[in-house]
């Protein structure tokens, strides 16, 4: 395969500092026509470039080690790539560059001597300080899909048939990826430059840190003129110098005794804090067998405070992760994600605790009239309602003609049960001021524990609909069974339940004719149990459906992406989504250009930028929770629960976890993990002393605790 | 007349980077810059008379007769110097309701759509109507770039796309002028996907692409050829020029033009065979392949 | 130079869903472009697979996507199909649609359409129908009104010629009879004559196969493959099974194929404790067919109706006895010496395979030759090359009297029946006599459907112009060059 076309690849910065001085541009050198550009160094010889590129001159005092610069780039050294601004009698290597960045144009003319077609890439450098980068893939604001280990969580619970049905449908997709694999008839081997992208992408995000220490050290190479200072700025040169060293010294005496103190005082609270928090889970996750439900499962309200417990056990991790990034150079992005995560989840829990504020004050203001409301809201809709949707039933409800024993018998029943309930209810009714009271003064926790609350209290008060649904259901079903059975029975088969089939059978004339006529017995009577099923269901999905309203609003205060929403309005370079490409048109160029073009060199000049991430894809979990609580309501299944009187099952808070698993690890830090963790992290590094110690105007030189000297610094 | 069949133009300004952008917008003449700055303003009027129809309803309902310090406003010059922005746009407003058409829009509103509901359905076919008049024009576009990949773009526009179509290429400094104004409309009136001229953009590694096809498939009552991009380990296909799926001629020229553009020709020519149509174009000028050739 | 000619084969059965159907289209497509043709078949999409599709050979499908009612026939709206077809048409440059099976909804809407867009069409009957019960009356009085224009139809046996004649009202000389075939080098027994004989050649001094020498205690398996509906037979199976097994107590049965019935026989298997000589393997595909039937020495084939049978003739190359039905197209299938009749009642049938086991015990059946001569009675080239010369016919490529084979005094006579001149003629109004005396009511009804079918296609060339739609390039057609080899068998 030819090494080359004659193409000449060239990625240029475009916001390096435009002149006309000549200069030679150094960086990294990705193959042999694949150039990327990181800076122009002016007023040097390129053989003193040269020799100080091999020696390390011009990284030197660099804060952090150099190695990792050269293991994220990919490259093993820089190299000069040619020459900025430079008349052509200059006896030059032919694969070097000559650029010409006129105070024209944005974008340089580039030439080469050897390639016969040029494109220059030109891109805005992201600024690491202020955590901006691109990246080829959308930034990762969720931690990776675990649904490996959360079916480890859950071995042989039962999983839903969404559940199995969405890794059907993962396992068929990777066969056909895999099958696609097959079908490429020539088999193409990658080009170096077209590997080259991913490390290109980290040349581009390095780009403005690297190119700031080599003008730092550019003073190192060869001479340059020196201008010394005139005496007012030397006055204030040590005027400056002084007033830095006050500050310092009494700095060191806070990081040296006072800091420590107050770091340990915390670490022992913290840790505290976390045993109790472990205990406090352990509770709430705890499980009979691996297929009953635990605490976490059941509640509302202890689904909620395990949240906020595993926040505040992730939190240190997160912290210390984020103070461990300081140690390192700007332009590592790896973090870039913790951060966002980490601010994310407090502003959240901060936004709650205000919300919540506001809102207990109101209820706790408002004790009396809430309870009111409420016990109003109840007895209309759990007791009163019901009660006269039954007498309606008994009725001849809409004109239908009921069987009006079965109907009066149901109906009484269900009517007696009612009674004895609104009985237990009006005792309950002094103690709810208090309740409420209690809600109200637990919202200042954060406003999602007052809806998990109510949440829960709507459960309890409303069993008695759960268990005349359960009721009725199991009638009604099992009517159907036999009716089913006996249909069977009609057309001379048999449900062989062996072998899982509908076999043929002979049945005697007298078995024929008992079954026919309960048949039609129980044809009959059909009718009226539906009725009543009907009402039942209706209810229960009506309250199911406000419980998947509360979980919805508590859902959205737990995990909203605000701290994401408000970077992507505010700096989108901090969010990217991807990159994308834009073909300038070259007529420009050649207009700008004033002297002609040497050679026929067919220039394209390309942006490349980067794509903020879409609002859709930070959303990407609620879509997803969505179409989960979606199918599982809405779904031809669930029809057909209703109409076999099978029981809808409630969603799974298993379903919810999702959404919770992307903001936390699946399995949390344990105690002594953080107790390491938090004690790894490096004391603060006392700031370097200056340089040189300014002589005072009376010629002594100030005493000083730094004599002793320390390693500043790497290189 | 102010949309054409799917014209076909392609830029190479060198052999290893082409871009085919295919759109329905005709070549821009001067009667076609008429007519669409006619739609412009048909846009602008009917976002004033939903404003209008909204405002006048207003003023009809009790909440505004009982608010009697939104009456006494001074004048729209005053307001501005004074910086006090709510109010500078309600004093606005009440100077336009003043007018003829605004009284017209009142009456209409408090009239014929006395409820809200109704108001709000008028409202939201309007600001269809906005939205469709401003997606007149469907451009899409495939960037080949040798040595980095494939970019898939596609938008909705009603002013100039990004094609010049002048053939001869000299008209350079002119297609810039009218792009850079058809951005600037874009600004503020699309915004991100809401209104028009939203540009998707896709980018493929070449490290990725597995093989770049033209495939035909069932797309409502006929078969179309589509050209499409494999992509590794993904099992959907990237469909290249999604919306306006244009006719052979167009997809056989974008397919041989991308096979010669983005494969490095080998020594055995089997890319070279496919490109030989496109090695030979260079120089920075602009192709336009019509359909009615 | 003869000429070539664009062909769609429009059915609902094609290939994934296997069957004899799908694969006599698969094969006659494959022949016929062997001979120089272009082939192309539309059928409706399956479960995963819609679109367009090559097949290995160059064969185009195309699956549209369609609303399937009932065992894989698509919803009969007699309009909704044509937008569709008329694009798939034009694009490839169709000049003749060819239609199978009376029972696809897209055949009849297919030719119904094509012979409002001018083209040539075919219809071929694979099956057999009755005429007393409700759905037959129906089926066949859309089978008349289909088939009131149509060029020409063929039928897989003679029986089934006559059968379509009756129903549809069609003039004999309108119906050919082109049987089925077999690719025999699929069905091969299981001494594998290949492997003796390298060349095609017969050369002298080959030794015969050897014969399969069955001593009168040795296991004798009967093998039935089929799928287990009514119509095929099964409700005789379940009754003949225990009594054969009763009255010869060295044999053994492996049933294959699956259906609504298999519940009976497997009920039938547990009550009789047969679990041991009789074996149900469940559905089978096409490649393993072979391998199940040399496993056996007998083939039954209880069917009630049938109109080719071609597994008979799969069965027969493998170098089995079949015991089958004399029903329908049967008995033109296979010589008497590889076959024993019965009638389709339970008692004959257990005679029947009675007689069938004592022939082979008493080795008096030479079943080691049957492949050979199956070899030479049913090849796919000769269906092609018969099916070729229909559609010279048609076209005009063979003169009337020549393709018809009648008197040309008797042109005049022969024309009057039923309103046809030789070469149908597209006009309207001729379309509207034709459909016209398919009864009192239903000719109305019929012209009515022409009308609008006519009109829809006017406003189809309106919407959908044909300059707007792209013309497919062909895949490279294959040249005849030894039509010697194909004379001397081809044109009768």
């Amino acid at each position: 395969m030819p090494e080359h076309d004659g193409l000449m690849r060239v990625f240029w910065p475009t916001d390096l500092p435009r002149s006309d001085l000549r200069g030679v541009v150094v960086g990294w050198k990705n193959s042999a026509f694949d150039v990327f550009a990181l800076a122009i160094l002016e007023e040097v010889e390129s053989r003193n470039v040269e020799s100080a590129l091999k020696i390390g001159t011009l990284l030197r005092n660099a804060s952090h080690p150099v190695s990792r610069i050269y293991e994220l780039c990919g490259q093993s050294s820089m190299y000069i790539l040619g020459l900025a601004n430079t008349p052509d009698s200059v006896e030059v290597d032919p694969s070097w560059i000559h650029v010409a960045t006129g105070t024209g144009s944005q974008v340089p003319s580039v030439t080469c001597a050897s390639a016969s077609s040029i494109q220059v890439v030109l891109f805005e450098r992201p600024l690491p300080g202020r955590m901006q980068y691109i990246s080829l893939n959308p930034i990762a604001l969720a931690l990776g899909d675990k649904h490996g280990i959360h079916r480890l969580d859950f071995p042989d619970s039962g999983e839903e048939d969404d559940e199995r049905e969405e890794r059907r449908k993962k396992e068929t997709k990777r066969q056909l990826v895999e099958k696609l694999k097959q079908h490429s008839i020539v088999k193409r081997v990658p080009s170096a430059k077209e590997k080259a992208l991913a490390k290109i992408v980290n040349q581009i995000n390095w780009a403005w840190e690297l190119e700031k220490l080599l003008q730092k050290n550019v003073s190192r190479i060869g001479t340059r003129p020196k201008r010394s200072l005139s005496v007012s700025e030397r006055v204030v040169e040590s005027a400056t110098t002084m007033r830095d060293m006050m500050m310092m010294w009494m700095w060191d005496l806070v990081i040296v005794y006072i800091l420590p103190v107050i770091k340990r005082i915390f670490v022992l609270g913290l840790m505290c804090h976390r045993v109790t928090a472990e205990m406090m889970l352990l509770i709430l996750e705890w499980r009979a067998r691996p297929k009953y439900a635990a605490l976490k499962d059941i509640s509302a309200t202890a689904q909620q405070v395990e949240i906020r417990l595993q926040q505040f056990c992730y939190w240190p991790m997160q912290y210390v992760t984020l103070r461990l990034r300081k140690n390192d150079w700007e332009s590592v992005t790896t973090s870039h994600p913790d951060y966002i995560r980490f601010y994310n989840s407090l502003w959240l829990v901060a936004n709650d605790v205000i919300i919540g504020i506001a809102l207990g004050s109101y209820i706790i203001d408002n004790a009396t009239w809430v309870a009111d409301e409420i016990s109003n809201l109840l007895t209309t809709y759990t007791v009163e309602a019901l009660q006269s949707s039954i007498s309606w039933l008994m009725g001849w409800p809409a004109g239908l003609k009921l069987n009006t024993e079965l109907a009066a018998f149901l109906g009484d029943l269900f009517l007696w049960v009612i009674d004895y309930w609104s009985s237990c209810i009006e005792a309950l009714r002094p103690a709810l001021p208090h309740i409420i009271w209690v809600i109200g003064f637990s919202s200042f926790a954060g406003a999602s524990m007052p809806i998990a609350l109510f949440s829960d209290l709507l459960s309890i008060l409303t069993i008695h609909i759960y268990s005349f649904y359960l009721a009725s259901a199991r009638i009604y079903h099992w009517q159907l069974n036999i009716l089913i059975s006996l249909f069977h029975l009609f057309r001379g088969k048999k449900h062989n339940v062996l072998r899982n089939r509908i076999d043929s059978c002979d049945y005697d004339l007298d078995q024929l004719l008992v079954g026919t006529i309960l048949f039609t017995l129980l044809f009959f009577l059909l009718p009226t149990v539906v009725v009543f099923y009907l009402n039942f269901a209706i209810a229960r999905m009506a309250i199911i459906s406000i419980k998947a309203v509360f979980d919805t609003m508590l859902s959205c205060l737990n995990h909203f992406p605000l701290f994401a929403l408000m970077l992507r309005v505010k700096d989108p370079g901090r969010l990217p989504g991807g990159i994308r490409f834009e073909l300038r048109d070259t007529q420009e160029l050649r207009l700008a250009a004033h002297d002609p073009p040497k050679g026929h060199h067919s220039t394209s000049v390309i942006y490349l930028q980067s794509i903020p991430l879409n609002f859709r894809a930070m959303f990407h979990q609620y879509f997803q929770m969505g179409n989960r609580i979606r199918k599982h309501y809405l779904s031809p299944r669930v029809v057909l629960c209703l109409l076999t009187g099978k029981f809808v099952p409630p969603l799974n808070r298993k379903n919810l976890y999702s959404l919770q698993y992307s903001m936390l690890p699946a399995r949390r830090a344990g105690v002594m993990e953080m107790w390491d963790a938090v004690n790894s992290l490096p004391a603060t590094m006392r700031r370097a002393a200056p340089a040189s110690l300014p002589v005072l105007p009376n010629g002594r030189k100030l005493p000083s605790i730094y004599s002793g000297g320390r390693a500043r610094g790497y290189g | 007349m102010l949309t054409t069949a799917p014209h076909l133009y392609i830029r190479r300004p060198s052999p290893t980077t082409a871009e085919f952008t295919v759109t329905t917008c005709p070549p821009l003449t001067l009667p076609l810059r008429l007519a669409l700055a006619c739609v412009h303003a048909a846009r602008l009027s009917l976002l004033l008379a939903i404003i209008l129809l909204l405002y006048g309803r207003w003023t009809a309902s009790p909440s505004f007769l009982g608010a009697e310090h939104i009456r006494a406003l001074g004048s729209p010059v005053s307001l501005l110097l004074a910086g006090d922005f709510p109010s500078l746009v309600l004093s606005v407003l009440q100077l336009l309701h003043a007018s003829a058409a605004g009284q017209v829009c009142a009456r209409a509103a408090t009239h014929l759509l006395p409820s809200w509901w109704g108001l709000a359905v008028l409202a939201g076919a309007l600001l269809y109507a906005t939205r469709a008049l401003g997606r007149i024009h469907t451009t899409e576009s495939l960037l080949v770039l040798r040595g980095l990949g494939i970019q898939t773009a596609s938008s909705y526009s009603s002013y100039n796309a990004n094609a010049t179509g002048s053939s001869s290429g000299s008209s350079g400094g002119s297609c810039v002028v009218g792009g850079g104004g058809g951005r600037w409309w874009g600004r503020i009136f699309g915004g991100g996907g809401a209104g028009g001229n939203a540009k998707e953009t896709r980018f493929i590694p070449t490290e990725k692409i597995q093989d770049v096809l033209i495939n035909e498939a069932f797309r409502g009552f006929e078969v179309r050829y589509y050209l499409v991009v494999v992509v590794e380990g993904e099992e959907e296909l990237v469909v290249v020029f999604p919306r306006l799926l244009p006719r052979r001629r167009i997809v056989e020229a974008v397919w041989r033009g991308v096979r010669g553009c983005l494969y490095e020709p080998d020594s055995s020519g089997v890319a070279a065979a496919g490109g030989g149509m496109g090695i030979g174009i260079g120089g920075g000028d602009v192709k336009s392949v019509d359909e009615k050739r | 130079m003869a000429p070539t000619y664009n062909i769609a084969m429009v059915s609902d059965f094609f290939f994934p869903q296997p069957g004899g159907v799908e694969s006599h289209i698969y094969q006659l497509s494959t022949k016929l472009m062997d001979r120089g043709h272009k082939v192309i078949i539309i059928t409706h999409a399956y479960e995963g697979r819609t679109g367009v599709r090559y097949l290995t050979n160059g064969l185009k499908v195309y699956h549209v996507p369609f609303l399937v009612i009932y065992r894989s026939a698509s919803f009969p709206t007699v309009f909704s199909f044509f937008p569709i077809f008329r694009n798939i048409v034009l694009r490839e440059r169709i000049d003749i649609v060819h239609g199978h099976a009376s029972l696809s909804s897209m055949c009849h809407e297919a030719i119904l359409h094509a012979r409002t867009m001018g083209l040539r069409t075919v219809f071929t009957d694979h099956s057999l129908f009755g005429f007393a019960d409700a759905a037959s009356i129906l089926t066949n009085k859309l089978l008349k009104f289909t088939l009131s224009d149509v060029d020409h139809v063929i039928c897989v046996s003679h029986t089934c010629k006559e059968n379509t004649v009756l129903r549809a009202s069609l003039d004999p000389l309108m119906v050919s009879v082109i049987p089925n075939a077999v690719v025999a080098e699929n069905f091969r027994p299981l001494y594998n004559p290949a492997e003796t004989s390298s060349s095609a050649t017969h050369s002298f001094g080959q030794n015969p196969p050897p014969a399969r020498q069955l001593g009168p205690h040795d296991m004798i398996t009967i093998v039935v493959i089929s799928r287990l509906f009514y119509n095929k037979g099964t409700d005789l199976l379940t009754a003949a099974i225990p009594r054969i097994l009763e009255n010869h107590p060295n044999t053994r049965f492996i049933i294959a194929g699956s259906g609504p019935k298999s519940i009976d026989l497997e009920q039938m298997i547990e009550q009789n404790v047969l679990q041991d000589r009789v074996e149900m393997l469940g559905p089978v595909r096409h490649e393993e067919v072979r391998d199940v039937m040399v496993r056996g020495h007998i083939y039954l084939h209880p069917s009630l109706t049938e109109a080719f049978g071609t597994v008979i003739v799969e069965a027969a190359s493998c170098g089995l006895y079949v015991v089958c039905t004399q029903v329908g197209g049967i008995p033109e299938v296979l010589p008497s010496h590889m076959t024993v009749f019965a009638k389709p009642e339970e008692d004959d049938l257990v005679a029947a395979t009675g007689k069938a086991i004592a022939a082979l015990r008493a080795n008096k059946v030479r079943t080691e030759l049957f492949h050979e001569q199956v070899k030479t009675m049913y090849s796919w080239t000769n269906v092609a090359i018969r099916t070729e010369r229909v559609y010279n016919g048609i076209s005009g490529a063979i003169s009337e009297g020549e393709f018809y084979g009648y008197d040309a005094a008797n042109a005049a006579s022969w024309s009057a029946t039923r309103g046809r001149s030789g070469v149908q003629s597209f006009a309207l109004i001729d379309r509207l006599k034709r459909y016209y005396g398919c009864g009192i009511w239903a000719g109305k009804l019929f012209c009515l459907c022409v009308i609008v079918d006519y009109l829809i296609f006017l406003f189809l060339e309106l919407w959908f112009p044909r300059e707007k739609i792209d013309i497919c390039p062909d895949w490279p057609r294959k040249t005849i060059d030894n039509r010697k080899e194909m004379g001397k068998d081809g044109l009768r």
